[in-house]
């Protein structure tokens, strides 16, 4: 599929700036992570952050040539993407290097910054489908699923890496659950808007549930909300186990999810 | 004051022979499924009584491009005269273009891995010449227009299967069928 880059791109980079910011506010709130850790969380959020953006490459006919990308900033949400998060990444390699100079302040100073760029990275993302061309995509649900997937991504990656790790000592699930919710409002309004819209938006959510992905999508997304509902009360035991499992059902769920966003998209 | 170039397409004399169509894709050396104009059937129901119509359409130049808006090197340009000009050296083929225009006009050249559309032979109209499609037309039934000039009050800007003009706002006008005579047979 032709636009698959961009579904692995968007669903990394969104991952990797709710990663971010959560380590980034964990540290600054004092929860007491280990220098080895906050390094080793650091530094694979920016391997994953280079892999997304050699990834995003791949969609370019010409990717030896995707430094002029940033020319045109001042009209096109593309051009603010890739230099909003190609900052961001820049910024968090900044950030790993605190970690490993152990130095707590800079880090909090760096690491603020870089998540002030990647919250408009992701803003600037979700603007370049905001299109009237594609119906399904022209609404602010795009933008509120784009944030959603950093939300539920981001912090559970985090946390399953601390808990593994027996650091982790601040409420995650708290932060799932009510990103879960919140996303289950948004795919609600989403399909009740496509279903009132255009005929381009009604073919699109006809063709979205019509699609088995759709169903494991749904199926995984319930699943993992409610082991994370069911073991909110003993989150501080064994959720090495549950943070990673409900981590990996979830990315699943939303690689599915963002895999039919390209997939059923009918121009007008 | 600045020219306002469009192209003037009359359904009334196409006869849908493809001639515009092929001439400028031979012109251009396109490859093979590349059209940079493309000739379609409009539904009969056109203008009231049943009709057997055609269309050719390229891109529109639009007023406010989303071509334009959409890409991330600024590879388009909208020149003094209204046309839109997409600079192919530029292109790095991210399609975004492709996506954003409703008319979904530019398309990719699988071969260079960069965008192409029309230009309304730009070149050409500089030299005093006339663009491909508009020259190779047995009947005529394309031409250019400076719309800030003339208003044929016998055109509109908006077909059945054409996308909204308010988003864009696309120069190219049409002019629609006279509705045949019904002929009851008893
Ligand atoms: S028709 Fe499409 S490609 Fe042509 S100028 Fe308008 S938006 Fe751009
Ligand atoms: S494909 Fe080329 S012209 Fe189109 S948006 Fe991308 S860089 Fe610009």
């Amino acid at each position: 599929m032709h636009d698959l880059p961009l579904v692995i791109f968007t669903i990394l980079s969104q991952l990797v700036i709710g990663g971010f910011v959560t380590l980034w506010w964990l540290d600054r709130k004092k929860c007491p992570i280990s220098r080895q850790s906050g390094l080793m969380i650091s530094i694979s959020l920016v391997v994953l952050g280079a892999i997304s953006v050699l990834i995003s490459l791949l969609h370019l006919g010409h990717p030896f040539e995707a430094y002029r990308a940033i020319l045109n900033i001042g009209v096109s949400w593309l051009s603010r993407e890739v230099t909003f998060y190609g900052m961001f990444v820049g910024l968090s390699v900044l950030y790993t290097w605190f970690w490993l100079k152990d130095e707590a302040g800079k880090r909090s100073l760096i690491g603020g910054i870089a998540s002030a760029i990647g919250v408009i990275a992701i803003f600037s993302s979700a603007k370049i489908y905001m299109i009237p061309a594609i119906p399904a995509w022209n609404s602010v649900t795009t933008l509120f699923s784009f944030f959603l997937t950093s939300l539920i991504l981001g912090p559970l990656f985090v946390g399953a890496f601390l808990a593994i790790r027996g650091e982790l000592s601040a409420n995650i699930s708290g932060i799932s659950i009510t990103a879960l919710i919140a996303a289950a409002i948004v795919m609600v309004v989403y399909f009740s808007s496509l279903q009132g819209g255009l005929p381009q938006a009604v073919e699109a959510a006809r063709l979205t549930t019509h699609q088995l992905l759709f169903w494991i999508r749904l199926f995984t997304f319930v699943i993992a909300f409610a082991i994370l509902t069911f073991t909110f009360k003993n989150q501080y035991k064994q959720n090495n186990i549950i943070y990673s499992l409900v981590f990996v059902i979830l990315f699943v769920s939303e690689f599915l999810a963002r895999f039919q966003f390209y997939e059923t998209a009918i121009h007008l | 004051m600045a020219k306002k170039l469009g192209f003037l397409v009359n359904i009334e004399r196409c006869i849908g022979c493809h001639a515009c169509e092929i001439s400028c894709k031979s012109f251009y050396q396109l490859e093979p499924n590349m059209r940079r104009r493309r000739v379609t059937e409009l539904p009969e129901e056109l203008v009231g009584t049943p009709v057997r119509a055609f269309v050719s359409t390229a891109c529109n130049h639009c007023d406010e491009p989303a071509c334009k808006k959409a890409c991330p090197v600024g590879a388009y340009t909208k020149r003094e005269d209204g046309i839109v000009v997409h600079d192919q050296n530029m292109c790095i083929g991210c399609q975004m273009c492709g996506k954003a225009c409703p008319y979904g006009v530019p398309q990719f050249n699988p071969v260079k891995k960069k965008m192409d559309k029309c230009s309304m032979c730009y070149d050409r109209l500089d030299v005093g010449q006339l663009p491909i499609c508009v020259e190779k037309c047995p009947l005529e039934a394309i031409q250019i227009v400076d719309y800030n000039e003339v208003e044929p009050s016998n055109s509109v800007s908006v077909v059945p299967t054409f996308a909204d003009p308010s988003i864009t706002h696309p120069t190219t006008h049409f002019i629609l069928p006279k509705p045949g005579k019904q002929t009851r047979r008893f």
